[in-house]
């Protein structure tokens, strides 16, 4: 063998030491223990691996990463459609509320004129009108009158309050 | 989806993960699950706003962290080259545009053959025979005509004068006011 290499030949023990482990690491993926020289020679080793081909992806890996990506991809759906549907049934139900409120108001509003409509006294019945009668007369006879006057009177008032009962009981 | 795929995947891939991992397969890898996380994470995204490429960027350079440790706790050889890429990618736009990816890789090319230009002759041959051709290690010594013990020492040193010259050169190319961060 001619003998171009001289130089390399001579030298140190430590500069062959590193150049077989850069030698085993460039073949065999092991890990090179040794200097920081090493490892830089490494890096360098790295982009000139990488600068002989085009850096790029390789035709085809878009299918890869959308395979890969597949179930994020779903889970990003589902979540968007939830998220879609949640909007919906809050407005819906926004909007079911404001109308209820807007509903009971006006009832509220409304409430005092059919409690004004019930407010109004029955028709006095005839015996209450001649009890009536009977006490503003005088006489003997007047105690026993107020008396039955006080009697009609609580039936009057009974059949009045239990008409305004009947009215508040009402659905409106 | 397609869209974020078509406009991002290729800067992430060519100027964060394989100058991070220095792995085609690995960059792949994470370049997939950095678009699921994308999509885990699109909506908190969407209500914080700010600049989405920076936003994928910082994604996919935490996996790559993740990969390069599980890689340390291995004991793998596997290293990147991002520390040597950066200046020529921080020299360009923060942000990729169309045609993007055909100039980081031109630019990086470019930069590599005008290394090899100011080479040693004998350092550039073990270089290109090793890593641009890809050749065995046992092949490269027997077309130099040396000892496999001696082609060692000579790829050794052949890196690591690659390495100094490539630094001269990219420090020289990029003033640090010039400089725009890849990543967030």
């Amino acid at each position: 063998m001619k003998s171009h290499d001289e130089d390399e030949e001579n030298a140190s023990a430590e500069e062959l030491r590193e150049a077989a482990a850069l030698a085993a690491a460039l073949e065999d993926d092991a890990a090179a223990t040794g200097s920081a020289g090493l490892a830089d020679a490494l890096d360098a080793a790295a982009l000139l691996r990488n600068a002989r081909a085009p850096l790029a992806v390789p035709a085809g890996h878009e299918a890869i990463v959308t395979a890969h990506a597949a179930p994020a991809l779903d889970a990003r759906r589902v979540r968007r459609s939830r998220r879609a549907r949640t909007w919906i049934a809050t407005s819906l139900a926004a909007t079911a509320a404001a109308g209820w409120l807007l509903f009971a108001t006006t009832l509220n509003h409304r409430a005092p004129s059919r409690m004004a409509a019930a407010a109004p006294l029955p028709p006095a019945p005839a015996d209450l009108l001649a009890a009536q009668a009977e006490a503003a007369r005088g006489g003997s006879q007047t105690r026993a009158a107020l008396a039955a006057l006080d009697l009609k009177m609580r039936d009057y008032r009974r059949q009045y309050q239990q008409s305004l009962r009947h009215g508040e009981g009402r659905e409106p | 989806m397609s869209r974020l795929y078509r406009a991002f995947a290729q800067p992430l891939y060519a100027r964060v993960l394989l100058p991070k991992l220095g792995d085609r397969e690995a960059a792949e890898d994470v370049l997939a699950e950095t678009f699921r996380i994308m999509l885990e994470k699109l909506d908190k995204y969407e209500d914080r706003g700010g600049s989405i490429w920076s936003w994928l960027a910082t994604i996919a350079a935490n996996k790559a962290r993740d990969v390069e440790r599980e890689r340390a706790r291995r004991g793998q050889a596997l290293r990147g080259f991002a520390q040597l890429s950066a200046p020529l990618f921080e020299a360009a736009a923060a942000a990729p545009g169309p045609g993007g990816d055909r100039a980081d890789a031109a630019r990086l090319q470019a930069a590599v053959a005008r290394v090899m230009d100011e080479l040693n002759p004998r350092y550039r041959r073990a270089l290109t025979l090793r890593f641009l051709e890809d050749r065995p290690r046992a092949e490269c010594a027997e077309l130099l005509e040396v000892k496999l013990a001696t082609f060692d020492v000579l790829l050794l040193r052949s890196l690591r004068s690659f390495r100094e010259r490539w630094q001269a050169l990219t420090s020289a190319q990029t003033p640090a006011s010039d400089r725009i961060p890849v990543t967030a």
